[in-house]
């Protein structure tokens, strides 16, 4: 069973749990003694079903049982313990001599199971909404809110008036005077405002707890912020190089961003955001060396826009991160961006700001870099850029909507680029011929091996470049195992190619033991200077300033998660824990990440980076990189939704500062 | 204090029906289902927060276990109702596309609806029928008199 299948299981046993103490104490308040008994034999059962669960996911890794182990199952066994030890035995003389009638304490029938499926609920709430790792502030709410619920109960089950009409006399279900109202009813009372006094104390220093400041930066083990001597450098200053290396060119590029409707081969119409009206933006490319020179302007999209050069090493005040290494292009306003392309392979390039909505309305485009001597354009060659969108639930390849057809003579030697540009991933499949994986996110693998029937998922955000020698008869790209759209390449001009294969059954390629391994630059494991752990999870947390229920990182949103503090040359280890029901795409910017291992399984193929890794429910992934390019980065789920409810944070480089005030300073008139 | 206990099952009964239309115009919105749920997703949490809070108020004003019983019944089931969706979204891997099995746990999400728009129905009548006065001053009036009733503002 996979760690996501099993943390469905524990939720869902957790409610049984919290089901069977509330039905328990629910049948004793309706005095039938012997279904009750029966609900809270169930109850224990369910709860020690529970104490298995937990065992079996602690196994997976602490980040997935913390809170349960140190907060949710010790509450609900001391209340549950209670509840059994006390109720037990009175419901049980109850059923052996019936004549008696009920049970008279019904603070203890009663009130204990309720407060057992209190706790329950409190603790699979504290898991969905609090999350790792718990704080003294969670568990002071919880405690307080059991706390509360019990004395609510008690009160009321102390003194339930009851419209029905009751009249079997049970003097102390009476709602006063009691018989001992003397002496017995102050001592409740005192009891219930004592023990409100405790709850009310509690809950609101959990609350109070909330607003303690968060550390600013987190170290990873190594050293602090240092007092260096000299000023230090603003990411403005951190910009790329003026000139193309020699015998390289300067590509000039004008994006002007704009609202368009653009129409679709197949007639449908898109209310798009566009850079040159087109979708996806003007494809650029350039040969290894060039000087690739982006001019942002127009910038005509209400909250502004940038360009994030997605997964390219640029300098860093050139990666188009608003508020953090330039202030966003407003209407009319102008950015230039210019990097020399010294790395060679897929890229794309895509809005930074409001990114949620702006790229997946249409502000992105593809950036291929190939090396100088290799002639793509020549006879015998076909390179497709294929960039995979999704516009209002239309699946879009390219510019394309439905089937894209290609010729290509049997011997072409193709590369199929797939650029995945939505925030899922989406899954391909490569019909009619065995092909390799040439490179991922723009990296080549060190000798892929041949593959065919297999699926390949690619990351929101990631690319595969696929290549193979055209065969005789036709190919078939099926992308998301929809046959209707997608690319078809055939050798000749023969009309009604033969119906595709059904690829929906073929097993995914796991890039983890794909290709050749290869010796690796570092140690990561043993040698790495800092180690950050990073679980992203849903939750309760302050989300730009507002209380939301977001995405979070270690039990915050953004920007309140602390930065990452390294310092230049250092050797970098993530360990990215997903606790949640959702994909989660990490990107780090201007670096790419070595993959080290997933879910305690080291990789063993070819070494393989990238910059844009799906961390699945449940898993568990270990990647490093050299800390070589000095900047503010962003780091962040690639799921643009996600990065907009929370799921960013920043790596700082030691030294390094930003002039610009946070990812909103646009449209949000902070007073900095 | 009773007359708040109604008022506030009868906010309860309004949050649920307005659910459903976002539910209804969410489905039929071509955004995304992140975005086109938003509003839904948004009541939803405050539905929950109105059920606890009725359910707060009917054990302050001590009307009858049940009623606080099905008011209690109804925050829990809204709680399911958010792990409907989570399981579902477990099961359909990839974001908005989905397998036969998150559809069949998803569309327990609308039956659950009706179950909680049912029990809200049903509460919302018990309490009319507690607030008005000809009841209030039988046995249950007995209440009356303790403090926690306090200045009572009737909501509806």
């Amino acid at each position: 069973m996979t760690t996501g299948q099993l943390i469905i299981v524990d939720h869902v046993v957790a409610l049984l749990s919290a089901a069977a103490w509330f039905a328990a104490g629910a049948t004793a308040a309706t005095r039938r003694t012997r279904p009750a008994l029966g609900l809270l034999a169930a109850a224990v059962l369910v709860t020690l079903a529970r104490v298995a669960t937990v065992a079996v996911l602690a196994g997976r890794g602490w980040w997935f049982v913390q809170e349960k182990v140190l907060l949710g199952l010790p509450m609900l066994g001391a209340v549950g313990l209670a509840a059994v030890v006390v109720a037990g035995p009175r419901l049980l003389a109850a059923r052996r001599a019936p004549d008696a009638g009920p049970p008279a304490n019904r603070a203890a029938t009663v009130v204990l199971p309720l407060t057992a499926g209190y706790a329950a609920l409190v603790g699979l709430v504290v898991t969905l909404v609090g999350g790792y790792p718990v704080t003294w502030s969670t568990a002071l709410i919880a405690c307080s809110a059991v706390g509360a619920g019990a004395l609510l109960t008690a009160r009321v089950v102390a003194a339930p008036v009851d419209t029905d009409g009751d009249t079997d006399g049970d003097t102390d279900s009476a709602p006063a005077p009691a018989p001992q109202a003397t002496s017995g009813f102050p001592r409740r009372r005192f009891i219930g405002l004592a023990g409100g006094a405790l709850v009310a104390s509690t809950g609101v220093t959990g609350v109070g707890l909330l607003f303690a400041p968060a550390e600013s930066v987190v170290t990873g083990g190594g050293p602090g912020r240092s007092s260096r001597p000299g000023s230090p450098v603003s990411v403005a200053d951190l910009r790329g190089a003026g000139a193309p290396a020699a015998g390289g060119t300067r590509r000039q590029y004008t994006l002007n961003a704009q609202a368009a409707t653009v129409q679709l081969p197949s007639g449908r119409q898109i209310q798009a955001v566009t850079y040159n009206g087109r979708l996806p933006g003007p494809p650029i490319t350039a040969n290894e060396g060039d000087l690739i020179e982006g001019t942002l302007c127009k910038a005509d999209i209400q909250g502004g826009v940038t360009l994030h050069w997605h997964g390219y090493g640029v300098a860093c005040g050139e990666d188009g991160a608003p508020g953090v290494t330039q202030a966003v292009v407003a209407p009319g306003g102008e950015f230039v961006y210019r990097f020399r392309a010294d790395q060679v392979g897929t890229f794309w390039y895509h809005t930074h700001q409001s990114s949620h909505v702006g790229v997946r309305r249409g502000l992105y485009g593809t950036l291929v870099v190939t090396p100088r001597e290799q002639q793509t354009d020549s006879a015998g060659h076909l390179d497709l850029t294929l960039p995979v969108h999704t516009f209002d639930g239309t699946v879009v390849l390219a510019d394309h909507d439905g089937r894209m057809e290609r010729g290509a003579p049997a011997g072409t030697r193709v590369r199929l680029r797939l650029v995945n540009t939505d925030s899922d991933p989406h899954r391909f499949a490569l019909a009619g011929t065995p092909f390799r994986v040439a490179a991922v996110d723009g990296r080549d693998l060190n000798q892929p091996g041949d593959v065919s029937a297999a699926g390949l998922r690619l990351p929101a955000g990631g690319r595969y470049d696929l290549v193979f020698v055209m065969p005789d008869g036709p190919v078939a790209l099926v992308v998301d195992n929809d046959h209707t759209g997608g690319l078809r390449l055939r050798p000749d001009n023969r009309a009604g190619t033969p119906a595709d294969p059904d690829t929906s059954g073929w097993p995914e390629l796991d890039l983890l033991r794909y290709g050749t391994p290869a010796p690796l630059p570092f140690d990561a494991v043993r040698r790495a200077d800092r180690h950050f752990t990073m679980v992203p999870d849903r939750g309760a947390a302050m989300v730009d300033g507002r209380p939301a229920y977001g995405q979070t990182v270690n039990g915050r949103g953004h920007p309140s998660i602390p930065d990452q503090l390294v310092a230049e040359g250092d050797l970098v280890r993530f360990t990215v824990v997903n606790r949640s029901l959702d994909t989660h795409p990490w990107h780090l910017h201007g670096h790419s990440v070595l993959v080290l291992s997933r879910n305690g399984t080291p990789a063993s193929g070819s070494p393989l980076w990238m910059d844009t890794f799906d961390v699945r429910p449940g898993e568990v992934w270990e990647v490093a990189f050299r800390a070589t390019n000095p900047g503010i980065w962003m780091n962040h789920c690639h799921n643009l939704p996600h990065a907009e409810q929370g799921m960013m944070l920043r790596l700082r480089y030691d030294g390094v500062t930003t002039p610009f005030h946070g990812m909103h300073s646009a449209h949000e008139a902070h007073g900095h | 204090m009773r007359k708040v206990f109604a008022g506030f099952a009868t906010l309860l009964i309004l949050a649920i029906v307005v659910q459903f239309f976002f539910a209804a115009s969410g489905a039929f919105d071509t955004a995304p289902k992140d975005e086109a749920f938003q509003p839904h997703r948004a009541l939803g949490y405050i539905t929950l927060f109105i059920a606890i809070l009725t359910t707060i108020v009917a054990a302050v004003a001590r009307v009858p276990g049940r009623v606080i019983g099905m008011t209690g019944l109804i925050a829990g089931l809204i709680v399911v109702q958010a792990l409907i969706r989570m399981l579902a979204d477990a099961f359909n891997d990839t974001g908005d596309a989905s397998t036969t099995a998150g559809k069949l746990i998803f569309g327990l999400h609308a039956v659950n609806g009706l179950v909680i728009m049912t029990l809200a129905g049903t509460v919302v009548r018990r309490a009319r029928m507690l607030s008005r006065p000809a009841v209030a001053a039988g046995p249950a009036g007995a209440s009356n008199h303790a403090e926690v009733s306090g200045p009572a503002h009737p909501v509806s």
